[in-house]
């Protein structure tokens, strides 16, 4: 929910009623979010731009072959950073997206404040390691990123010879690079969270990792520029510039990322309840204006052109996109019929898409509502964070049968789940200790149960509703607790989650049917990322950045109008 | 070369449970081993002692977990000093310096934690010196005591600290070793649904 300074500045801003919880917190729906204004990425350009940021490049040292270091510096009113860029040679033997790899063509970490020659020898280190080195508190983040060779080679070659590259190329891959992780707060000797998240430019979520990125992208052009130059400097040209913006950075995302959302209910709660805040502000906009109404039918198109541009070969995914496009169609004849006469215009808009849409729809279109109405939604971004390192002490003085009132009434949703079915507990979350990354394994076929990780909470619910309703409900929590130490986890989780509206996901996170996929894109479309591409139930690829603005035209172009493609798509003459 | 207190503490979680203890009690030690660094207090060292003798009791006597105990006074369910004359014996107590972060929850704030039995009584105050820790409080087993204080036993103000020094290395290696217990071998079906699995990244 929004903080205390939020709610007063909020007393005079009309609200419709949130969303049901219920309705909400469901994977299905989860899985159908797409990006919008309260994203990361557009939170961090909107502040960048606002405040002026400048970026410049004070090292280029790459040599003929694509090896070497390049620094890329963020000067903000009150703080300044600075992107560390390795560059590396990969044989294409080594080139692998498993989080499991070894060596990428470049590594990067993000430091906090100015580097120097001997912070960059440090780097140069430990960075290219990867998880087998070592950063510090002066560092925020850490990444890596593999190229996609078949473009790279195309725009190479084709901006050596004096061309632009094929923009039917660019389109079908859509980045030069994919990184293949972005650590954060505190990881591999990082900076934690603490140390920086009070800082003004970093209000939010995720916005050290957001700015990493940007920057790599920005990498990503002068790299690919470079090695133009070197093939043949006589001929080589730079890319244009609205061709360069059609390339995003691609990211290959696993089940590293699943457990995140189940692990961080205080964060997953700021995230949703700022959304769904958001969604009841615009539906209680009693009258909309012409400007308004004009926007919200130019965004539909072009959103649903960039619709018309999202190619999968999932199957599943495929069946939804055909569907979102039809959707698309509706909105777009709804947003033609809407006047300024009308009474509470997108109360009956979402009224009657939540009829008619799919939930792929139903979710763009709360997105696209958002868009017409920055006053109303975009401070919302600043209560999107939460202190999830607080240890939560357990109340242990509450009655036992309180205890179980609370826990039937907080997971009243699991009444529909036989978790005694092998099919309700088909599925074991457990970290492998090949590379120390959270996996899902088949409980029934494989001997995982022992390393089983507690990220099942609706079946440990229901394990401990079994106990406490055989004990004394006149009992304390505390002594059931020495009764059944197995509980305690599950004790803490309840007693954060039922102060929480949108902190706990109902549905069954070990089912048979569960789709993993579904908690990877409900944290990407928070993070602002689009063109989602499951390759399988398990890990999916998507595009970050994709028509954003570089650093150098950040002041003369609209972040936020960018996300959605022109609508005079077609190419430009060279 | 330090480490995070994030990454000290979920390195705490996961060897805890690597030891046996519940999830619940892992995530005690880890808050417990995030709050005494914090305050510069070596409560990885602690956690190493303790994790060493909790599935069996070297000394033979029958002393108590830090964290069980520590947890049932902050949960409320074990009494605690109300009055300044009050002194309440906890028991024979492993490794009591884990108990510290629950002690210092009870209201309304001023519990201190005294343990006997390594020469003199070792209160916790701001100014014992860094050696003073290592005598007996991490791994050793003592007598422990609550009394009612004047004032706060750790003061808050200490709490700044946000790094755990180079010097616990040889803790960081002890304890992913207890670590590396929560990690399932790899099996070619879970490698074969990993990320990137299953194509050429060569495109």
């Amino acid at each position: 929910m929004p903080d205390s300074r939020e709610t007063q500045r909020a007393d005079d801003i009309r609200q419709a009623p949130l969303r049901n919880p219920r309705t909400v917190m469901r994977l299905a729906r989860m899985g159908a979010f797409h990006q919008s204004r309260l994203s990361f990425m557009r939170v961090l350009l909107r502040r960048l731009k606002a405040e002026g940021w400048v970026i410049d490049r004070p090292v280029f040292d790459i040599d003929d072959s694509g090896v070497g270091v390049a620094t890329y510096r963020a000067r903000g009113p009150q703080a300044t950073y600075t992107l560390v860029a390795f560059a590396h040679q990969l044989a294409d033997d080594q080139r692998s997206d498993r989080v499991i790899a070894e060596a990428w063509d470049a590594t990067f970490t993000l430091c906090d404040g100015e580097v120097d020659t001997a912070q960059i020898k440090r780097l140069a280190g430990n960075v290219p390691k990867q998880e087998a080195g070592r950063i510090s508190e002066s560092e925020l983040v850490l990444s890596r990123a593999n190229k996609s060779v078949r473009l790279f080679s195309h725009v190479v070659d084709a901006l050596a010879a004096g061309r632009q590259p094929d923009l039917e190329m660019i389109e079908s891959v859509g980045y030069l690079f994919r990184t293949t992780a972005v650590y954060g707060a505190g990881k591999f000797g990082a900076a934690d969270r603490a140390q920086w998240s009070a800082r003004p430019e970093f209000s939010g979520s995720f916005q050290p990792e957001m700015l990493a990125v940007w920057l790599i992208r920005t990498f990503s052009i002068d790299i690919v520029e470079h090695a133009a130059r070197m093939k043949s400097p006589a001929t080589a040209i730079a890319m244009r510039p609205d061709i360069r913006r059609r390339l995003g950075i691609g990211n290959s995302t696993g089940l590293g990322m699943a457990p995140f959302l189940i692990n961080h209910p205080r964060l997953i709660n700021s995230w949703i309840a700022a959304r769904e805040t958001a969604l009841a502000r615009v539906r209680a906009v009693p009258a909309a204006g012409p400007t308004q109404i004009d926007l919200f039918r130019e965004l539909a198109r072009r959103a649903a052109s960039n619709a018309n541009d999202w190619h999968v070969a999932d199957e599943r995914q495929a069946e939804r996109i055909n569907r979102l496009r039809d959707d698309f169609n509706w909105i777009i004849e709804s947003a033609d019929a809407v006047t300024p006469e009308d009474v509470s215009p997108w109360d009956s808009l979402y009224r009657a898409g939540e009829a008619r849409l799919s939930l792929e729809g139903q979710e763009a279109l709360v997105s696209l509502m958002f868009e017409p109405y920055a006053e109303l939604v975009d401070d919302l971004a600043s209560c999107m964070h939460a202190e999830e390192d607080v240890a939560h002490r357990i109340d242990g003085t509450v009655r036992a049968g309180d205890v179980l009132v609370a826990l039937e009434s907080q997971y009243d949703w699991t009444d529909s789940i036989d978790f005694e079915s092998p099919d309700a507990q088909a599925r074991v979350w457990y970290v492998s200790e090949e590379k120390l990354e959270p996996r899902l394994g088949e409980r029934h076929e494989e001997p995982l149960e022992p390393y089983e990780q507690p990220l099942c909470p609706g079946r440990d619910a229901v394990r401990m509703r079994r106990n406490l309703a055989e004990f004394d409900p006149e009992g304390s929590l505390g002594a059931f607790l020495v009764r059944h130490p197995e509980h305690r986890h599950m004790a803490r989780r309840l007693q954060i989650v039922g102060k929480l509206e949108f902190g706990e996901i109902r549905d069954n996170t070990i089912g048979a049917g569960m789709i993993p996929i579904d908690l990877l894109r409900c944290k990407l479309s928070f993070f602002g990322a689009t063109k989602f591409d499951p390759r399988s139930d398990r890990w999916l690829r998507i595009t970050m950045y994709q028509g954003a603005p570089f650093p150098d035209e950040l002041a003369a172009l609209d972040p936020d109008d960018l996300v959605y493609p022109p609508l005079d798509e077609a190419a430009p003459a060279e | 070369m330090s480490w995070s207190l994030g990454e000290t503490a979920a390195l705490a979680l996961k060897a805890a449970r690597g030891a046996g203890l519940s999830w619940g009690m892992a995530e005690e030690a880890a808050g417990a081993v995030f709050w005494l660094h914090q305050r510069g207090l070596p409560g990885i060292s602690a956690l190493c002692g303790y994790l060493d003798v909790c599935g069996h009791d070297r000394t033979g006597e029958d002393a108590l977990c830090p964290l069980e105990t520590g947890s049932a006074l902050s949960d409320g369910t074990r009494p605690f000093p109300v009055n300044a004359d009050d002194q309440l014996d906890l028991g024979l107590v492993k490794a009591p310096l884990l108990m510290l972060p629950f002690v210092a929850t009870i209201p309304p704030g001023t519990v201190w934690l005294t343990a006997q039995g390594f020469g003199n009584d070792v209160p916790c105050s701001t100014d014992a010196p860094p050696d003073h820790w290592q005598s007996g409080w991490l791994r050793g087993t003592a007598f422990c005591q609550l009394t009612l204080g004047a004032t706060v036993q750790i003061d808050q103000g200490r709490a700044s600290q946000t790094r755990l020094p180079d010097q616990f290395a040889c803790c960081v290696e002890r304890l992913t070793g207890y670590a590396h217990r929560t990690y399932a071998p790899a099996t070619s079906q879970s490698r074969l649904a990993g990320a990137g699995a299953g194509l050429t990244d060569n495109d």
